[in-house]
């Protein structure tokens, strides 16, 4: 077991004393993350959490220096073509210049995190207690989204979040903080795209509070060509009647790990959770959601989907809580792995524990190869068997995005997709 | 336009058809009937080119080709089509995709261009009407949540579009009610024409009713125990399968 000695958590300890005197901010909150941080560690054997997880150089405890700013060059090649309002963050910086905020309606507030007088609001989701990704980066953010949406407000168009990392940040850390507070009965669309070609640890997190009524749609883009590790999480938290449905999407990276947790805070709410990870050479992913019925009549289906090639390896850990008094609970959650090579490997912990009596809850998991008779029944109509294979394999992805918000980006990934399961064909 | 001789295959090591021979030329409708277990889906499994069962002895020769030398997709590319008994779902796949991609590959193929969804959809437009098909099942998945009858007029949908030139049909009537198989007799006899084939393969005389084919065929036990004209169904429809025991063990000296 580590513990606050090792060297690993130390390190951190080094940079946060190094860095502190840039911060002016939320000093007793960062301050708390560190410490909570020291105690749970990136202990890669000792902890179930972590059990399955390589954490590569972050969980080696190597010191990450903070990024620096890149070239604007670079990050005008990565902006995503989408419409909506944008705001642009190099290495975890802001960048006004590419970032684009016109035209936003009354009622909303977008900027900088940093710039920013969140009030409680900040922290208040997040359980960074038992998460030292949580932990990590409430001690370390430096910027990121602030959006607020007033009771009553549907904002019009989604909220693009893009951010870059280049060689200035290899091996280093980049914490993003971002911070979505939805008004009651307001509804809004976040989408969050990392790009980055380099060695980089993207650490991000986005706190999220629904409202009464609040319907927030939240999609999380993780770029195919990043060779960096991304450990990113989400910390939601629901009131009655409201309504949270997230995407996300990993198309590679050398570790990715992602972490959901959820809170059915009021009755009636509902939440989607939805996952498409896609693994190959020897890129290894962690997908985690930790979601807690708290109320009564709330509403969980979600499902994670991975295709796994190569040498790659993948871990599901879901688990949904069902509180004593949650009456009326439905909650199902699916995991679905297809290996499309003999090496690839998956494992998958889907749990559910229900302490009230009157709930429905399923939850199921597999892991297996593509279908044979599938396979014929194709060639029979004369796709080559390589054909075939990367059709089904298409399809068996096209489940997770069918309803995703925002027809340019649904596109988009499908095209991408696509494309990258028809890239190995022989024909 | 397909000569098989002396054909003999199974599956798991178990011989399942024992020596058929059958000969069917282009323009002529052929109908192999037979009670459960004769091996007729085997028969056209083996057609198709399904590798899960194993040719042990004979040939088959399809237009001037080997047709055992030929994989499942080339088969297909040729002009060969099997209607599937259990057509299977592909949860994802668009059904229009999926035969827009399949009808373009045999189009490529043949070194004709390739159609767009515009040109697609004209041509689709009336062969849908013969199988009175409802253009919403086009949008959804293959054959995701169709009932039994639509999985079988979507295969005959698929046979109109991709023009086989021998077109094998496993027990597309089984299931079907009375309405819906003469739907799908219509869209098999609007295929008719000179230089294709069909091959039927089913376990009741009805189909025959609306589709009269040239041949019929009786396959017991892996062999093809009697041949004869329309006319040999329906001595079946009424004496039934049992009189094929004394039959089959008179062939056979047992």
């Amino acid at each position: 077991m580590k513990t606050l000695t090792d060297s690993g958590t130390q390190a951190f300890r080094n940079l946060f004393e190094r860095t502190a005197v840039v911060w002016n901010t939320h000093t007793a909150l960062r301050q708390a993350g560190l410490d909570r941080f020291e105690a749970l560690g990136f202990d890669t054997k000792g902890r179930e959490d972590w059990m399955y997880s390589d954490m590569g150089s972050v969980g080696d405890g190597r010191s990450l220096p903070m990024a620096d700013q890149p070239s604007v060059k670079v990050a005008a090649d990565a902006l995503p073509v989408t419409e909506g309002y944008r705001l642009v963050f190099l290495n975890g910086l802001l960048c006004s210049e590419l970032s684009d905020l016109t035209g936003l309606p009354d009622g909303v507030t977008l900027q900088p995190l940093a710039d920013s007088q969140p009030g409680d609001k900040l922290g208040a989701v997040t359980d960074f207690f038992n998460s030292a990704l949580a932990a990590l980066n409430t001690a370390f953010w430096r910027d990121g989204l602030y959006l607020a949406v007033a009771d009553g407000v549907k904002l019009d168009r989604p909220v693009n979040l893009v951010f870059v990392t280049d060689t200035a940040a290899d091996h280093k850390l980049v914490p993003v903080r971002n911070l979505i507070v939805a008004g009651s009965d307001s509804s809004l669309t976040v989408v969050e795209h990392y790009h980055g070609n380099t060695p980089a640890a993207q650490l991000p997190l986005t706190e999220v509070h629904c409202a009464a009524k609040s319907v927030v749609q939240h999609v999380k883009l993780l770029g195919g060509e990043a060779v960096g590790q991304h450990l990113g999480s989400t910390h939601v938290v629901q009131h009655t009647d409201s309504e949270y449905r997230s995407w996300e999407i990993a198309l590679g990276g050398d570790r990715t790990r992602r972490e959901l947790h959820l809170e059915l805070a009021g009755p009636g709410a509902s939440c989607e959770l939805n996952a498409l990870y896609m693994g190959d050479g020897d890129q290894r992913f962690d997908m985690r959601t930790r979601v807690n019925h708290a109320a009564a009549d709330c509403r969980t289906v979600e499902l994670y989907k991975g295709i796994l090639d190569g040498n790659s390896r993948g871990v599901f850990d879901g688990l949904i809580n069902v509180a004593r008094d949650s009456q009326r609970t439905a909650a199902f959650q699916t995991n679905r792995t297809l290996l499309l090579s003999d090496d690839a490997v998956s494992h998958s912990i889907p749990r559910l524990e229900i302490y009230a009596d009157d709930v429905k809850c399923s939850h199921g998991s597999t892991t297996g190869q593509l279908n044979e008779d599938q396979i014929f029944y194709l060639r029979s109509r004369g796709f080559t068997t390589a054909e075939a294979r990367a059709h089904l394999a298409t399809a068996f992805a096209a489940e997770v995005l069918e309803n995703m918000p925002v027809a340019q980006i649904r596109e988009d990934l499908t095209r991408r997709i696509t494309a990258r399961l028809h890239g190995g064909m022989t024909s | 336009m397909l000569q098989i001789k002396n054909l003999q295959a199974g599956i798991e090591g178990q011989t399942i058809l024992k020596g058929i021979d059958l000969e069917i030329k282009a323009g002529e409708v052929h109908a192999i009937m037979g009670p459960n277990g004769s091996g007729k889906s085997t028969l056209s499994q083996v057609l198709a080119g399904n590798e899960s069962y194993e040719v042990t002895a004979g040939s088959v020769s399809y237009e001037g080709q080997d047709l055992l030398d030929l994989n499942a997709e080339e088969r297909a590319l040729e002009g060969l089509f099997m209607a599937f008994q259990y057509p299977v779902e592909i949860p994802g796949f668009n059904n229009e995709t999926f035969l827009r991609t399949a009808l373009n590959a045999q189009r490529k193929h043949r070194g004709e261009s390739e159609l767009d969804a515009f040109d697609f959809a004209e041509v689709a437009k009336d062969r849908m009407k013969i199988l009175e098909m409802d253009p919403e099942l086009m949008k959804r998945s293959l054959n995701v949540g169709f009932s039994g009858g639509e999985k079988k007029r979507n295969e005959c949908f698929q046979m109109a579009m991709l023009e086989p030139k021998l077109a094998i049909l496993d027990e597309t009537d089984s299931g079907l009610d009375i309405d819906a198989l003469r739907i799908v007799s219509q869209g098999i006899n609007a295929l008719r024409r000179e230089d294709r084939a069909v091959l039927l393969i089913t376990h009741y005389q009805r189909l025959l009713d609306y589709i009269v084919p040239d041949h019929v065929h009786v396959l017991a036990d892996g062999k093809i125990v009697k041949s004869g004209g329309k006319e040999l169904a329906q001595e079946l429809e009424k004496s039934g399968y049992s009189w094929l025991e004394n039959e089959s063990a008179a062939a056979g000296g047992r």
